[in-house]
């Protein structure tokens, strides 16, 4: 167990310590058996008893440790009985943190979990693990709510109706299992097939070969959007078998993506993020940072942030990797010859580009890194490989290491496989192929062909109706396993909570297909008996304290690559026609909102404004201004898309027209319009799967046409403007005269002696030049002064703080209609800007600004409010009294950066009726707020008082430096959030401030903001001067 | 519906006034008149139009009831935009609210009698108008059931007020200026309620009595009334000013660009009594032609005021015009846009209906024959409300969907509950004021004997009988 704080974690022992307290053997058996049953009452049908569970969830907190042998044990609501003796460490009401970890965005995530009297709350990075550094992505934060999901499968189905009379219990799900592993049995020896995720977990896939051994003609294979075929195949065509690559960002000083996203969607994208960021903030110190090129069709986070981004469709990318490689050969670098041969004849997009980022790699060799997006094809990945081999950063920057997956097959293959009548069982372990994959596959009618196909899954989906068999699944808060980074470090995945339903974890499920009774904890216990040696308790309780087991398992590769076999590969690819207004490309991409699908019941998820778009709750059809012109199409019209493959494949979606599309192409995120019917995800957005191929996520020749009628859109900026040209043109001056964003070059940055000579073009100056005022200021200067940095330089814009808040502070879900209205609740929010030429996509940039309550010193509403309801603290910090406030929203219209939130209707109600578990996820120390009170930002108060009580406990007057970290900057992928006490000059929030780079939105309004930024330095390429400054 | 003989006091002659009461009206033809409302039988045409108000305030209650069952985002606000219609309509009513005590006080000290004729009936649409006025703020807020928390009522929390909060101002402003003009208005009425208690029988006549106050029209009366009367009029003067003043300070002493202005004080009184004195003249011309009191309610007095109409609408213009000088000369970015947004923006329809009904139009005014011709006052007053309302509109929604930050700009769109509310306000107002044209009297009888050629112990001084061809 943790205590308070969670950087401080060696003072206590480990999860769930009462298994020491239980010295006796006896009793440890006796509880382990004590209550099977338990959780049928826990079924959610008209609403459920919170009351009830409540009190049960209280009861089993007591008791999880002394029950870990069977994972965690609840008593039965008939028996709540206070403790007689209360155990050690545990306080009610106080939050217990214990380690785990996660698999979101293909990338394995250690994780540390906040409980409150056995309800897990609150999802953060653990600092220890190296993929999160202590961070952690809005899909991590928004998981803790997938828990509480009352539409998550509760039932076992048969043939899609329930099975055993819809009364799933422990006991019946088990019994189920037994009939369908014996169904297995008899059909699996004539052929079956595993079809499963990438999960890297050694018990399950020590499973899933005891699986292929019992059943010799199995076939693996996986779905998975973050699986990378492209890139295995082609280190496959150089000579490295079942291998993968990992990124490494450390010591990158150029770093070239081609239509990849490793600070997104793709690989580590934490542990990227972070090296990245610490390569951008080195400017304070040394005035030299990295680089960051991307070429990309649309605008992914890592595209936002570059230095130089190129816009291309792409099927251009390719085209333009070769021609990188030719260009790179003149320069003198050993590329083969056959790929030189090809690149010349190449379609360079931007020859002088192309040619300035080659001179930037030759002279940053082996600190460079090239990557190359999952959509993009073998042999893209294969030319990216040799030229970062030429570079020599293959074994710095890009390293080989085997797969821990086995040898699989792709969808495709199995249903071809299917198809043709070789499979006759099909085990499905946490996949929704029906939904998730290409009609053109035709995955869903090969399905009806299985004789027994089992489908293990969270949600009773698509594929769930289509199998033989369905079982609900565990959430990963409720059950064991082990999960292995990229780089070979073990996570033990532990549960915080009994499943609140019956359900059956990934490797309970396959273990009792293989007819075996053992429970979760059992099965990884055993899988990780060899590695510990001789003390393996004593190992055990170390490793799910610290949540990483030091010894790296998978191996990297070394030895020479052959590139004989390349050029061959090369003929005849990447010729495609250049696409135009008639017959565009379509490119399909995961969401930065609900991935591939798997989040859209997720409420938090759905109303998280994308990064780029703002888009909530639906996805829509990108274009390009100048495209959209062209083609006469408005935002919010609704189109047609037809795409012509093996047969026509159309969708009729929502036009959204956003700057950094590529020039005639159209974007469409998958995930949405599921129909699945789950109260969140119902009624939102557009099927994209309907027009995805069978080989490529992007398609040309696609016939883009309006199909008459208009659709809704919902953003959290550009609210209901119907002129978005006027708008975005307007905005875009605006921030210019109003210095809101301020951004530099790098150039500028070494050449001004002092940085606030070159912020000296902004006439609205620093803050620290005041202005005369007419009154003395009154403020704060006793103990604790909260202030905050935001560093514009560090943001990627990835949403995770807006979502870490979401949940840490019990803020409502309003719904499309109400986000329409400019009705959402966000505190934190992320404002996106604009610059550059609409008609030169290439001149077009992004930039990030993270929005919450700057708590002034000489706040505007403060001064309105007619009854006091919301006054500055003596810390500096601008407060509400929820109970005072009577909800005039003066203080709202007098807000200058408008972050104040007011609750129209009674959000906080509405949710937990319609989502009736919602309730168990709200964090006990944040009052929830009721109808017609204005609610905003806090500084994370509850935080500040708990290090409060913490500091006065150990007798300091002074809370220390780091010992109130906020939601959003413990989040935050790329710290770019520091906070602290601005009173001690030593604190590294008043270093930062001390930066020339800091500066303060709207300063000139006197209001003296306690949150300043940090101007973003963009390390533009002299060659190619076409930064647009903000 | 106008002759040459109504027309004749209009023209003021250097040797002799023009009659402030035409026809051949004596003492009791005019109590006879004024009273004849109140003792006729009910009419059909007031229960039809008191049915219609009546339902409007049904509307009122209804969408009341429903914006308090669900909150307030049965509006169409935002977080951009807190304030729309809700206190646009505060401020639209309280403007409304201003000419009655305008007319009753202000006037009254300056000695002009012509107001006599329709101080009653102003002050009574006053009154009415800040009731409905006071409406708005009452039901904007978050959390109705706790807004008395506005009023600095010693409480177990020992919380006062905020006393640095314009909104607090609000508050003793407004209601300070309703018991004012309501006492006021009150006192004006004592003699008029002793007449109509003398003139009926029953229940009525009790009730009257009630509140005559035992007036029996002695000397000592006289005294007593015409000394409180002058005292309430010196007391209502400054209120006519501050209340106005003080709503303004909602926005001027705001930081928003667009609200936080200097101009705001005189330029929202101008603009209140604007429209107070169109709202007056479309009250007065239906008055007059439904109760015949052509003789009593002159021409003169439209023309007046309609004078006053196009003096406070160019004022009204000169501010907006001044606003923009302000904007660009300011230098200050966020000012100049907002001015440029009002007028190019997604508002500017709001924005060029507000300039065309109040700087515009108005201008007809320069035209004696549009002044004294019922129709174009009755229209032209109309548009002076409709554009008021627009200022009031333009002033709050475009000022907050454009703020500081582009990131944070939005668009507001009423609800039908927005649209009901208002128009439900109509209601009540007009329930109001049909009880009141039927029960007493819109005419201050009492004071407009004062001014008739009868009253004058020296009348030659006005030669009333010249010119009317006498009245006695």
């Amino acid at each position: 167990m943790h205590s308070e704080n969670n950087q401080e974690k060696s003072g206590k022992k480990y999860w769930r310590s009462l298994e020491e307290l239980a010295e006796s053997p006896d009793l440890l058996a006796k509880m382990k058996n004590e209550f099977p049953t338990g959780a049928a009452e826990l079924e959610v049908t008209a609403g459920v008893d919170r009351r009830k569970f409540l009190g049960i969830i209280g009861a089993s907190a007591a008791f999880a440790g002394l029950t870990s042998a069977t994972g965690c044990i609840r008593k039965p609501s008939e028996k709540i009985l206070p403790y007689n003796k209360r155990p050690e460490d545990l306080v009610e009401g106080k939050a217990q943190y214990y380690a785990s970890a996660g698999r979101f965005g293909g990338s394995v995530l250690g994780l540390l979990v906040t409980s409150y009297d056995g309800r897990p709350t609150k999802i953060d990075g653990n600092p220890s693990h190296p993929m999160s550094l202590g961070a952690t992505n809005a899909f991590a934060q928004a998981a803790v709510l997938d828990l509480y999901d009352p539409d998550r499968s509760q039932k076992v189905l048969k043939a899609g109706v329930k099975a055993d009379g819809g009364k799933t219990t422990v006991k019946s799900l088990k019994a189920a299992l037994a009939a369908a592993a014996a169904e297995l049995k008899d059909n699996a020896g004539q052929g079956a097939a595993l079809l499963m995720e990438a999960v890297p977990s050694p018990t399950l896939l020590g499973l899933v070969r005891e699986f292929q051994s019992a059943y010799p003609k199995t076939t693996i294979a996986i779905h998975d959007p973050a699986m990378r075929w492209q890139e295995a195949a082609a280190l496959e065509s150089v000579g490295y078998k079942n291998a993968q690559l990992v990124n490494r960002f450390d010591d990158a000083d150029v770093i070239v993506a081609f239509d990849a996203d490793p600070l997104g969607l793709e690989g580590d994208s934490i542990r990227n993020s972070k090296m990245y960021a610490a390569k951008r903030r080195s400017v304070d110190e040394t005035k030299k940072m990295s680089r960051l090129y991307v070429v990309e069709p649309a605008f992914s986070l890592t595209g936002a942030v570059a230095d130089h981004r190129l816009s291309l469709r792409s099927s251009g990318i390719g085209e333009c990797v070769l021609a990188l490689a030719a260009e790179l050969s003149d320069l003198g670098l050993a590329i083969p010859a056959d790929v030189v041969a090809r690149g010349k004849q190449a379609a360079n997009p931007n020859p002088k580009w192309v040619k300035a980022l080659a001179a930037d790699l030759v002279a940053n060799k082996g600190n460079s890194l090239l990557l190359v997006g999952n959509t993009q094809r073998a042999w893209v990945h294969a030319v990216a490989f040799v030229i970062n081999s030429a570079l020599g950063n293959v074994g710095r920057g890009v390293i080989v290491r085997s797969s821990p997956l086995p040898a699989a097959k792709t969808l495709a293959e199995l249903t071809a496989d299917i198809n043709r009548g070789s499979v006759q069982a099909l085990v499905m372990i946490d996949v929704n192929p029906v939904y998730t994959s290409s009609a053109e596959i035709g995955f869903a009618d090969a399905l009806k062909k299985v004789k027994t196909s089992i489908h293990l899954g969270y949600h009773s989906d698509e594929t769930a109706m289509a199998s033989s068999w369905h079982f609900p699944r565990s959430h990963f808060l409720e059950s064991w396993g082990d999960l292995l980074a990229s780089d070979g470090t073990a996570s033990i995945v532990q549960p915080l909570i009994e499943p609140l339903f019956p359900s059956l974890s990934e490797v309970e499920f396959l273990a009792g297909l293989l007819g075996k009774t053992a429970n979760g904890y059992e099965l990884v216990q055993t899988q990780w008996k060899s590695t510990a040696g001789a003390d393996f308790a004593a190992a055990w309780r170390r490793w799910l304290h610290d949540g990483v087991i030091k010894q790296t398992l998978g191996e990297t590769l070394s030895g020479k690559s052959d590139f004989s076999a390349l050029g061959q590969r090369l003929v005849g690819v990447g010729t495609s026609p250049s696409p135009s207004v008639s017959q565009m490309e379509l490119l399909l991409t995961l969401d930065r909102s609900v991935y591939d699908g798997r989040y859209a019941n997720n409420a938090w998820l759905q109303e998280l404004p994308d990064s780029i778009t703002k888009l909530t709750w639906d996805n829509a059809a990108l274009m390009s201004p100048k495209t959209a012109k062209e083609k006469g199409i408005k935002t919010g019209d609704l189109v047609e898309i037809k795409v012509r493959g093996e047969k026509e494949r159309r969708l009729k979606i929502a036009a959204f027209v956003v700057p950094g599309v590529a020039e005639h192409t159209v974007v469409v995120q998958l995930g949405y319009g599921r129909t699945f019917n789950g109260r969140v995800s119902s009624g939102t957005g557009f099927n994209g799967y309907e027009l995805l191929g069978r080989d490529d996520s992007f398609n040309f020749g696609a016939e883009v046409q309006l199909a008459g009628g208009k659709y809704d859109l919902a953003t959290t900026q550009e609210h209901g403007v119907s002129d978005y040209e006027y708008d975005t043109k307007v905005g875009a001056e605006a921030i210019r005269n109003r210095g809101v964003y301020r951004e530099l070059t790098l150039a500028t940055v070494t050449a001004e002696p002092s940085l606030e000579k070159a912020f000296g073009k902004f006439n609205l100056g620093n803050p620290k030049n005041h202005r005369t005022l007419l009154w003395t200021k009154s403020i704060e200067t006793r103990g604790n002064q909260w202030g905050m940095t935001i560093d514009l330089n560090s943001c990627t814009g990835c949403n995770a703080c807006t979502a870490a808040c979401q949940a840490e502070n019990n803020i409502s879900v309003v719904g499309k209609n109400r986000v329409l209205k400019s009705r959402e609740m966000h505190w934190i929010r992320i404002d996106r800007y604009f610059a550059g030429s609409v008609d030169n996509p290439d001149s077009i940039q992004a930039v990030f600004q993270p929005l919450a309550c700057a708590h002034c010193e000489t706040a505007p509403c403060e001064q309105v409010c007619p009854v006091a309801a919301t006054v500055h603290g003596a810390e500096g910090t601008n407060d509400i009294a929820y109970n005072r406030c009577i909800g005039t929203r003066y203080c709202a219209n007098n807000c200058p950066y408008k972050v104040r939130r007011f609750n129209y209707f009674n959000f906080s109600k509405e949710n937990d009726e319609q989502n009736p578990l919602y309730a168990m996820q709200k964090n006990p120390r944040v009052t929830v707020r009721f109808r017609g009170v204005i609610e905003k930002c806090t500084y994370c108060i509850q935080r500040v008082n708990a290090a409060r009580i913490e500091s006065k406990l150990k007798g300091e007057e002074i809370i220390r430096d780091g010992g109130v970290v906020t939601a959003c900057q413990q989040v935050c992928p790329t710290d770019a959030i520091m906070f602290g006490n601005i009173n001690d000059p030593d604190s590294r929030v008043s270093q930062l401030k001390a930066l020339p780079r800091n500066y303060a939105v709207l300063s000139e309004l006197a209001i003296e903001p306690r949150t300043t930024f940090l101007a973003k330095v963009r390390n533009a390429n002299p060659e190619l001067d076409s930064s647009t400054q903000l | 519906m106008e002759t040459s003989v109504t027309l004749a006091n209009l023209e003021e002659h250097v040797d002799k006034r023009s009659p402030l009461v035409l026809g051949k009206e004596t003492f009791a033809s005019v109590t006879n008149t004024v009273a004849h409302p109140m003792e006729m039988k009910t009419p059909k045409a007031w229960w039809i139009c008191f049915l219609i108000a009546l339902s409007g305030l049904g509307v009122l209650g209804a969408s009341i009831g429903y914006l308090f069952w669900e909150g307030v985002g049965v509006w169409g606000l935002n977080n951009r935009v807190g304030w729309a219609w809700d206190i646009t309509n505060f401020v639209f009513w309280v403007g409304i609210g201003h000419a009655g005590t305008l007319i009753s006080a202000i006037l009254f000290l300056f000695r002009q009698k012509w107001r006599t004729s329709i101080n009653r009936a102003a002050e009574a649409m006053t009154i009415f108008a800040v009731i409905c006025a006071l409406v708005f703020p009452g039901i904007h807020v978050g959390r109705v059931w706790v807004a008395y928390w506005l009023f600095p009522i010693p409480n177990q929390m020992a919380m006062w007020p905020n006393f640095r909060s314009p909104l607090l101002w609000d508050v003793f402003a407004v209601s300070t200026y309703f018991t004012v003009s309501t006492l006021f208005w009150f006192v004006g009425l004592i003699p008029d309620l002793a007449t109509f208690r003398d003139r009926s029988k029953g229940v009525r006549k009790f009730v009257y009595g009630l509140f005559a106050l035992g007036w029996r029209g002695s000397h000592r009366h006289w005294l007593n009334y015409e000394r409180a009367y002058l005292i309430l009029a010196a007391l209502s003067t400054p209120l006519v000013l501050s209340v106005h003043t003080i709503v303004s300070f909602d926005f001027a002493t705001s930081q928003l660009p667009g609200w936080h202005a200097t101009i705001f004080p005189p330029y929202f009184v101008a603009g209140a009594i604007f429209s107070g004195f169109a709202m007056v003249i479309n009250l007065m011309i239906i008055c007059r032609w439904v109760f015949k009191l052509e003789h009593l309610v002159t021409m003169r007095h439209f023309e007046n005021m309609a004078k006053i109409i196009l003096l406070t609408g160019s004022i009204v213009g000169y501010a907006y015009a001044m606003e923009f000088f302000i904007a660009w000369y300011s230098g200050n970015p966020y000012e100049r846009y907002i001015f440029v947004s009002r007028a190019t923006g997604p508002y500017a329809w709001a924005y060029w209906t507000m300039i065309t009904c109040n700087v515009i139009i108005p201008q007809l005014f320069w035209v004696r024959k549009v002044r004294t011709n019922l129709w174009a006052l009755f229209i032209i007053s109309v548009f002076v409300n409709i554009g008021m309302w627009f200022e009031r509109f333009v002033i709050i929604v475009t000022s907050l969907h454009r703020t500081f930050l582009p990131s944070s700009w939005a668009y507001f769109q009423p609800t039908i509950i927005d649209i009901s509310t208002f128009i439900g306000s109509f209601g009540l107002f007009f329930t109001l004021f049909l009880l009141f044209v039927r029960f007493l009297p819109i005419v201050a009888i009492a004071e407009v004997k004062t001014v008739m050629p009868e009253a004058d112990p020296h009348g030659h001084d006005h030669g009333h009988k010249h010119a009317t061809g006498g009245a006695h």
